[in-house]
């Protein structure tokens, strides 16, 4: 019970438990002893004013009458300042000094009080009682005596008051309980002030803990309220210390942990046992756009795969040791991204199995292989069909030549065409290969991209004449002046027109038009053909990529065209793009491309 | 407390499930378009193959839900949650039997000579494919207003339909050659619009499991 009591309450009631002891034990004794002596003194001197009182008695003439005894007993009385009692052996009260004499006849009879009965029995009797006849507390005396004249044989009994001292006595057991009240008083407030004393600096130390639990790890206790608690000082001190250290590694060795996952280009994710995202890489959020809402969901609440999902439950489910492989799978996410995601078991029986999922984005290196396995195939294929014809119509004049037939001609006409298609797309090909390693820089000179346009759209006169199509130009009169290889640009102009002219069903119009940005200049190509595919328009600028897949039908074009382009406007600096439909239209597509503006002459 | 742990875990495996069946369905509808759009026939097989594994998981969903209605008692949102997740797992299920239906058709299309080139069908498969992804991503989050969006969408899906419809009729007019291929262009725009219509009853079980109102065939939240 006493332990949850507070210090201050432990120390008070020990300091009245002492007090109690001190002060009362030997005040008790006291008080008991000085009673007792006083009532002894008290009754020698009754005894010794009974002895005087009835040797006077002797020393009288014999009494007439009751009323002289009762005379003689009042003025004894007065002069001893005691009451002097005569009672009889039958016990009547004969004469009292302070009762009058009309009315001792009325007073009790006294034979059964102690001393009295004392008195027959041994001549001599006292007693201490309280008298109802005086209101007081009295010592009496009794002794026997013989009769003479008119007052029969009987008692004398002398009482003195004890009160006086024994209200003095009595004053001063009252004065002695407010003392010790007043001590006690006085011990609650020393008590609280050598409490408090100790107090504050015990609160510096609780203070100085709690700071140290709630994670302010510098906080140390510098003073301390005496020897018994520098032990406990100094331990809170180390602990704290420890713990500052710990942190400070822990936090070290996390913060690398973050520096390199944030600084990884795959991105990574940790799962706990139940299967959930407990750590994520800054790199993940690339494939997970709302990454800061994934922690703690599944994957496939996140990565709407469930090839991964079914993965990640095999690594968690799947028996852990060391020799565990780990799993491997390819997903392919929106917008055709492919990722090469790699899975491995972390953890162990007691803390449960987790994974930790890699994702490697691969949609690159997928799609160099894809171009790398086209052109082969392409190249080949484009290279076969005009030699075939070749080949074809060379044995067939050979068979001819011996009938003797004459439509040799023809067929050298057609076997010329092809061969020189292959070597038109020979020439491309070479055209190609210098642009892409910028064996010739581009000239950086002031051209009017007006004069390019018109001379590519003559290059193209022939085929547009024949499906009587017109180029609507919208370009500046003055014409646009770009920083270009005037005969690049041409050749860009004539490459993109001759798609367009090629595509466009006969009648129709192709549009060039430009618009000047601050620094570069945005040229326009619009037509209005059947448009390109979405999922062909990232590929349409590789070599030989051709939308139809059917390749009779390639209308004498080498499939090089926009490739040639897409490399001279990279060399220029600018950048060639398509929409297919273009805006606000649902056929047809635009090419456009940006090329530097060359500051202006004045 | 234990009890009602595992509780709140078997309704999130139930959602794992939903969300593992919306997947697979997402990826039949992607691979049976690749292949009608790319000519890629192996793709159009796997998911006619593949289909049977969805109808699979469409049982194994309902029976899940069924359990847990008759020994969990479910109440108020957890109660819609289930019953929520069956009608999305019944959409799902037919999401995939029109993949199955667009891969057929561009198993025998494949075959045949290329039609020129449409730009109207790629819209409408655009559409459906992100009305698709984004009711399952409402169902995901339990977000209404993504819900909502898929509803806006469903008009632009069918008027595209529309507009497809006529287009190959007038083709099949001056093209009596192609009027077959015509005809299975058409039937792959007109699962695409139904594939359409049931994200959208996804969508309008999501709104019923986050707010409780029942918005089916008026789709207005």
């Amino acid at each position: 019970m006493l332990k949850n009591l507070s210090f201050r309450s432990r120390l008070l009631l020990s300091f009245w438990g002492v007090i109690f002891l001190a002060l009362l034990l030997p005040a008790i004794y006291y008080r008991q002893t000085l009673s007792q002596d006083i009532e002894d003194d008290t009754r020698s001197n009754a005894i010794h004013q009974l002895n005087t009182a009835f040797w006077l008695l002797y020393l009288e003439q014999p009494f007439q009458s009751a009323a002289s005894l009762q005379e003689w007993c009042k003025t004894l009385g007065d002069h001893l300042g005691t009451r002097i009692t005569y009672v009889a052996r039958d016990g009547t009260v004969i004469a009292d000094s302070q009762v009058s004499f009309s009315r001792v006849t009325a007073m009790d009879n006294h034979a059964n009080r102690p001393e009295i009965i004392q008195a027959y029995k041994e001549d001599f009797g006292t007693s201490s009682r309280y008298s109802t006849t005086l209101g007081k507390h009295l010592i009496y005396s009794a002794r026997k005596t013989n009769g003479r004249g008119a007052i029969p044989s009987g008692v004398i009994r002398v009482a003195v008051p004890f009160s006086e001292v024994k209200r003095r006595l009595d004053n001063l057991s009252k004065n002695f309980v407010l003392a010790i009240v007043v001590t006690l008083l006085a011990t609650i407030f020393l008590s609280y002030i050598l409490v408090r004393q100790l107090e504050i600096p015990i609160r510096r130390m609780i203070r100085a803990a709690q700071a140290v639990g709630s994670g302010n790890y510098r906080e140390r206790i510098r003073r301390y309220p005496g020897k018994e608690f520098s032990p406990l000082a100094q331990a809170i001190n180390q602990m704290a210390e420890s713990i500052e250290t710990q942190v400070q590694t822990i936090t070290e060795q996390k913060q690398q942990l973050e520096a390199i996952l944030n600084g990884m280009t795959e991105g990574v994710m940790v799962l706990d046992s139940g299967g959930r995202i407990k750590t994520t890489n800054k790199a993940l959020g690339k494939i997970i756009p709302d990454l800061p809402t994934s922690m703690g969901r599944r994957p496939l609440e996140v990565i709407r795969s469930h090839e991964l999902q079914k993965a990640c439950d095999q690594v968690i489910g799947g028996n852990y040791g060391p020799e565990s492989q780990p799993s491997r799978l390819e997903i392919v996410l929106d917008l055709g991204r492919v990722f090469d995601v790699n899975i491995v078991q972390f953890g162990d029986r007691e803390e449960g199995i987790g994974a930790i999922v890699v994702f490697h984005d691969i949609s690159e290196l997928k799609r160099l292989e894809r171009v790398r396995q086209d052109f082969v195939a392409n190249v080949s294929h484009e290279l076969r069909t005009p030699l075939t014809s070749i080949k074809g119509y060379a044995e067939t004049i050979l068979n001819e030549e011996s009938k003797g037939s004459d439509s040799a001609g023809d067929f050298l006409q057609i076997i010329l065409k092809h061969a020189n298609h292959m070597s038109k797309m020979v020439d491309d090909l070479l055209h190609l290969a210098r642009l892409e390693a910028r064996e010739q820089p581009p000239e950086s000179v002031a051209v009017n991209a007006l004069d390019g346009l018109h001379s590519a759209w003559k290059a193209c006169a022939a085929l547009a004449g024949e499906k009587d199509m017109k180029l609507e130009n919208l370009l500046p009169k003055e014409g646009v002046l770009v920083r270009a290889d005037s005969e690049q640009l041409e050749q860009v102009f004539r490459n993109l027109l001759e798609n367009a002219v090629r595509y466009t069903p006969p009648g129709g119009i192709v549009t060039v038009s430009s618009d000047p940005g601050p620094r570069m200049v945005t040229f326009q190509v619009r037509d209005e053909g059947p448009g390109i595919p979405i999922q062909d328009q990232t590929r349409i600028f590789e070599r030989f990529y051709r939308v139809e897949k059917d390749r009779t039908n390639h209308k004498g074009s080498t499939g090089l065209g926009l490739a040639i382009c897409r490399h001279i406007i990279q060399n220029h600096g600018g950048k060639i793009w398509l929409e297919s439909p273009p805006q606000g239209k649902t056929t047809g597509s635009a090419f456009f491309f940006t090329l530097p503006l060359a500051p202006n002459k004045r | 407390m234990e009890i009602r742990r595992r509780y709140s875990q078997k309704l999130d495996d139930l959602k794992l499930e939903v969300l593992r069946m919306a997947a697979l369905t997402e990826s039949a509808l992607t691979k049976a378009l690749q292949g009608f759009f790319e000519r890629n026939s192996d793709l159009a097989e796997e998911v006619v193959v593949g289909d049977q594994e969805i109808d699979l998981l469409e049982v194994e969903i309902d029976k899940r839900c069924l359990r847990l209605l008759a020994l969990e008692q479910p109440m108020a949102r957890d109660l819609r949650f289930i019953i929520g997740c069956m009608r999305v797992c019944v959409n799902l299920e037919r999401i995939a039997d029109q993949a199955v239906n667009i891969a057929e058709r561009a198993l025998y299309l494949n075959q045949r000579p290329q039609l020129s080139y449409q730009p109207l069908v790629e819209q409408l498969a655009a559409i459906s494919q992100e009305m698709l992804k984004k009711s399952i991503s409402a169902f995901n989050n339990a977000r209404a207003s993504e819900a909502a969006e898929v509803c806006a969408m469903d008009d632009a899906a069918d008027e595209l339909n529309e507009k497809i419809l006529r287009h190959f009729i007038d083709y099949m007019v001056a093209e009596v050659r192609a009027v077959e291929r015509a005809v299975y262009s058409i039937i792959v725009a007109r699962c695409l619009e139904r594939c359409g219509d049931l994200a959208t009853n996804v969508a309008e079980a999501v709104v019923f499991i986050v707010e409780g109102v029942d918005i089916k065939h008026y789709c207005k939240p």
